[in-house]
């Protein structure tokens, strides 16, 4: 039982670890990188929680900042954006009537509002630069982290089932999309440690 | 455990969410979703009014909205430009406030095509000091500023620039309207009339086509005067999709517009069929203009614009018969908005056409429409920054042009020249659809400063070294709107939903915080509210008013038709002989003109239009109106069948298109509906900003073939003036 909830704690911090990837970088996190082997660490982690090989991180991690940034504004800043309300259809209201109520790759559907709910039933308030995007994958990884360790298996359960299903969608569009790696990579190693995270411990 | 210092930095905060997550108990999300769409279901569903956004015409709309998000959007029913309706541009554009390819956040360049995140005060800093730097060294007239205006614009955009001392103002007309502006004000007054469309009896459309340069209004009125038995006419080299509505096509050789107004007009004084008291009470140099038409006859006229003689004689009697109910329409763009190097002078051939038909202020014919009087800042509390000391650039080279609107290339030429150092762009696509891309681009290369405010990053941004995010038009408040008209109103934009991206600001508050950051924040003392509600003063008419109709009428104020108000032309009457244009160097009698290139036996003239489902390139990233597009290959170049088959090309095949400027590949329309020696190609392709990822690589963009040119009067663009070769080529 301590062991579970251990592995619960554990796979929360992951799952933080993945949201600060996901934020606007910064200088902090740079140092993580560099001084303090995150990605090699969020590495060892993924393998020992769920038995995921993963490549060499190395070829693909920016060699300075400045890339990071570059790498940012190329990827998941601009090209291939982390937020839930692209990768669906924008509403399920069926009395709305605007011309792109059904279609894919607008801000603002349906789970933005889902997610603003969930953030205001919870009292939680978020950075003024998400407010906007409240399903960013930053703040759900971090709501998910969240629930690992405070609510019922079948919420967290449900949570996952309903929020992060968009994942293979947003892998393909960064790998179409950007031509660049770094993220692709990172991604990809997401979809695997939620995939045996849900299996595992759900 | 994965060791890191980096959770400290997450949203989460334990305390206040545990509590809330206990007090939900174990019902779950589902039930927590479930109760999310009931309550969503019967969410109050508010209704903003508002003005659109996707061209000019800024019709009416209201915003019905739901949980703080777009519901519905419908057409203002007060508002006289949409009378209800909205047309598809209206409601495809909305879709932008959602689009994933906006701009977020301040941008500051570092490389080409390469740009890195800035704070406000960090950019405005910067900007500051190097327009301070700037206009130190080379003086205020090396700094420009150049939009396409909508009511905010209007009022802060030319204030900014002239509280940095600068008279470089500028706007988009330069490609649109600046020929028929000038030809229009040095003749009647006015850059552009109105028309009474639904009561005319004989309306000639001269390449403005209602049925794609859509305002709803317009169009009903149209129905309404076919319904009434008027004869609909369109000139256009290109049977335009107002056809449905016409009763003749003229498939005019392009360019030769001024020909047959001429020529039309020659028949009218020699059938005694022009309005002699109106021309007598309201005009001037009649005598000199008759004189001069006499060698514009309908045969010459022939020879030039390919329409027989006698058609033109039996519309010219028509119209005559039917005035003043009858009417040349004003245009925009239309054929002699900017497009050949004789439309100044065919949109003052236009203007003086409709004077020999009497029709101005009359049932049925061309109006002076009356405006609201609004109020103005006090200018002892907020300081007006005045006239700065040098001239406009261009107003010298071209003293024709409307003031109002200058010549917006003009930045670019003295930029090559040296002279221009500093540019700002607000909303304004410059560097793709004002002049040739490739000496735009190299123009805005040489600037030490170009600063761009859009909502998208267009490839003018691109080319900026500091690029601000606005908000769009759905989440911000602008300034009153005055609506002319017979019926003059007065139109307000709301903000209809939270900004999206916490990081873009209105334009009112980026050039009221880039003005302190310059040093001149006096002239901008107020706030956007005390602006609005010192232009109400005089109306009798209450913001919270305003805020609730959005659009208001004044019937009261209705012209009355049959009087005449005063013009504003040097004279106070209709000019048929121009003193400015002779002080000006041009001959004060208009004049038969040549376009400045023709197409041989084996080249087309190049001719640009709007499609229904667009404005400039300004919606070619939307993606639902983008799929119109592509659903119906709309992109594809119209060549007509005998040219195509001489050329052995048919219909879909890909073709190459060669000008003295750029070589492009695109599908071809092989249809009747195009003159033969017409190339016609819509004008809002050829994205080639990569940030665009809808309208990236679709079509190819007209202005890449247009040289970069001044018309010699109004210093329009010139756009029509372009020759090209087309050839088959393998898929």
């Amino acid at each position: 039982m301590i062991e579970t909830i251990d592995k619960r704690t554990e796979s929360a911090q992951v799952f933080r670890v993945f949201a600060e990837i996901y934020k606007t970088p910064t200088l902090e996190i740079w140092k993580e990188i560099t001084q303090n082997d995150l990605l090699p660490k969020l590495r060892d982690a993924v393998q020992e929680l769920y038995q995921i090989k993963t490549t060499e991180w190395k070829d693909v991690q920016p060699d300075s900042y400045d890339q990071l940034i570059s790498s940012y504004m190329a990827t998941i800043g601009k090209a291939a954006i982390p937020v839930e309300s692209l990768y669906k259809p924008w509403t399920q209201d069926e009395t709305c009537t605007l011309a792109f109520a059904r279609e894919k790759g607008y801000l603002q559907g349906d789970s933005a509002l889902h997610i603003r709910f969930i953030l205001n039933e919870m009292q939680i308030s978020i950075p003024s630069e998400y407010e906007g995007t409240p399903d960013h994958l930053a703040i759900l990884l971090e709501l998910l982290a969240y629930f690992i360790e405070h609510a019922p298996k079948s919420f967290t359960a449900e949570f996952i089932g309903d929020h992060f299903d968009w994942l293979d969608n947003f892998a393909f569009k960064l790998e179409s999309n950007t031509g660049q790696t770094f993220y692709l990579e990172i991604t990809r190693v997401l979809i695997a440690t939620m995939k045996a995270f849900r299996s595992t411990y759900l | 455990m994965l060791d890191t210092k980096l959770s400290r930095r997450g949203f989460i905060k334990a305390s206040a969410a545990t509590a809330a997550l206990a007090s939900a108990g174990t019902a779950g999300f589902n039930q927590w979703s479930n109760n999310y769409v009931k309550a969503g279901g019967k969410a109050e569903i508010k209704e903003i009014a508002s003005t659109c956004n996707a061209c000019s015409s800024k019709c009416g709309m209201i915003g019905h909205i739901k949980n703080g998000r777009l519901w519905k959007l419908t057409g203002h029913p007060d508002h006289p430009y949409s009378k209800g309706k909205l047309c598809a541009r209206g409601h495809g554009y909305a879709t932008v406030v959602y689009s994933e390819d906006r701009l977020t956040q301040p941008l500051k360049r570092v490389g080409e095509g390469k740009f890195e995140p800035i704070t406000w005060e960090k950019a405005y800093e910067e900007i500051a000091a190097k327009l301070n730097k700037i206009i130190k060294e080379f003086g205020p007239q090396s700094v420009a500023l150049t939009e396409d205006p909508r009511a905010t614009g209007k009022f802060y955009s030319p204030r900014f620039i002239n509280a940095l001392g600068s008279a470089n103002y500028y706007t988009h007309h330069v490609v649109c309207s600046n020929a028929r502006d000038a030809g229009f004000l040095h003749t009647v007054g006015v850059t552009a009339t109105s028309a009474d469309i639904s009561n005319a009896k004989y309306i000639m459309f001269i390449g403005r086509s209602y049925g794609d340069g859509i305002r709803p209004s317009s169009v009903q009125s149209l129905a309404t005067a076919k319904d009434n038995g008027a004869k609909i006419v369109i000139v256009d080299p290109r049977l335009n999709n107002t056809g449905n509505l016409a009763t003749e096509w003229l498939a005019i050789r392009p360019g030769t517009d001024l020909a047959l107004v001429l020529a039309m007009s020659h028949v009218l004084i020699k059938e005694s069929l022009h309005d002699l008291e109106f021309i007598r009470n309201y005009t001037m140099g009649f005598e000199e203009y008759a004189k001069e038409l006499r060698k514009y006859t309908p045969e010459w006229a022939e020879g030039i614009t390919g329409i027989p003689a006698d058609s033109i004689t039996r519309i010219a009697v028509d119209m005559g018969k039917a005035k003043p109910k009858a009417l040349i329409e004003q245009s925009w763009r239309g054929a002699f908005g900017c497009n050949y190097e004789n439309s100044t002078e065919t949109g003052r051939a236009v203007a003086m056409f409709n004077a020999l038909l009497g029709n101005y202020q009359q049932k049925g014919g061309s109006i002076f429409g009356g405006k609201v009087n609004l109020g103005k800042l006090d200018e002892k509390k907020y300081p007006n920054p005045g006239e700065p000391d040098e001239p406009q650039a261009g107003s010298k080279q071209f003293p024709l042009a409307y003031k109002g609107s200058g010549v917006a290339t003009i930045v670019a030429k003295e930029a090559l020249e040296g002279k221009m150092k500093a540019a700002i762009y607000y909303h304004s696509n410059a560097a793709l659809g004002y002049g040739n891309p490739k000496v735009m681009k190299e123009a805005l290369s040489k600037m030490d400063l170009v600063v761009a405010i859009d909502v998208q990053m267009s490839e003018t941004a691109l080319l900026a070294h500091y690029v601000l995010p606005e908000v769009t038009y759905i989440e911000r408040d602008e300034v009153i709107e005055g609506l002319s008209g017979k019926i003059p109103g007065i139109a307000l934009r709301q903000q209809m939903v939270e900004k999206v991206h916490p990081q873009t600001k209105p334009v009112h508050e980026i050039y009221t915080e880039l003005a302190r950051a310059c040093g001149v924040g006096q002239y901008f003392n107020f706030t956007l509210d005390d602006l609005n509600e010192a232009m109400l003063a005089p109306t009798g008419i209450t913001y919270k008013e305003l805020k609730e109709k959005g659009t208001i009428m004044f019937p009261d104020q209705e012209i009355t038709l049959g009087e005449m108000p005063e013009l504003k032309t040097p004279s106070g009457k209709i000019e048929y002989y121009s003193e400015t244009y002779k002080a000006a160097g041009f001959k004060p009698i208009v004049e038969w003109i040549e376009p400045k290139v023709s197409p041989a036996n084996d080249s087309f003239r190049l001719i640009t239009g709007k499609q229904a489902i667009h404005s400039h390139t300004q919606t070619a990233n939307i993606p639902i109106l983008m799929q119109i597009t592509k659903d119906y290959d709309l992109e594809r170049i119209w060549i007509n069948p005998a040219r195509a088959k001489v050329l052995g090309i048919k219909d879909g095949d890909l073709v190459e298109v060669k000008s003295s400027e750029a070589v492009s590949k695109i599908r071809v329309k092989v249809t009747e509906r195009i003159h033969p020696e017409a190339i016609f190609v819509p004008s809002h392709y050829g994205i080639t900003s990569k940030d665009l990822k809808t309208g990236y690589g679709i079509g190819f963009g007209y202005m890449e073939h247009v040289p970069f040119d001044f018309e010699k009067w109004s210093g329009s663009g010139n756009i029509h003036e372009v020759i090209v070769n087309v050839r088959k080529v393998k898929s």
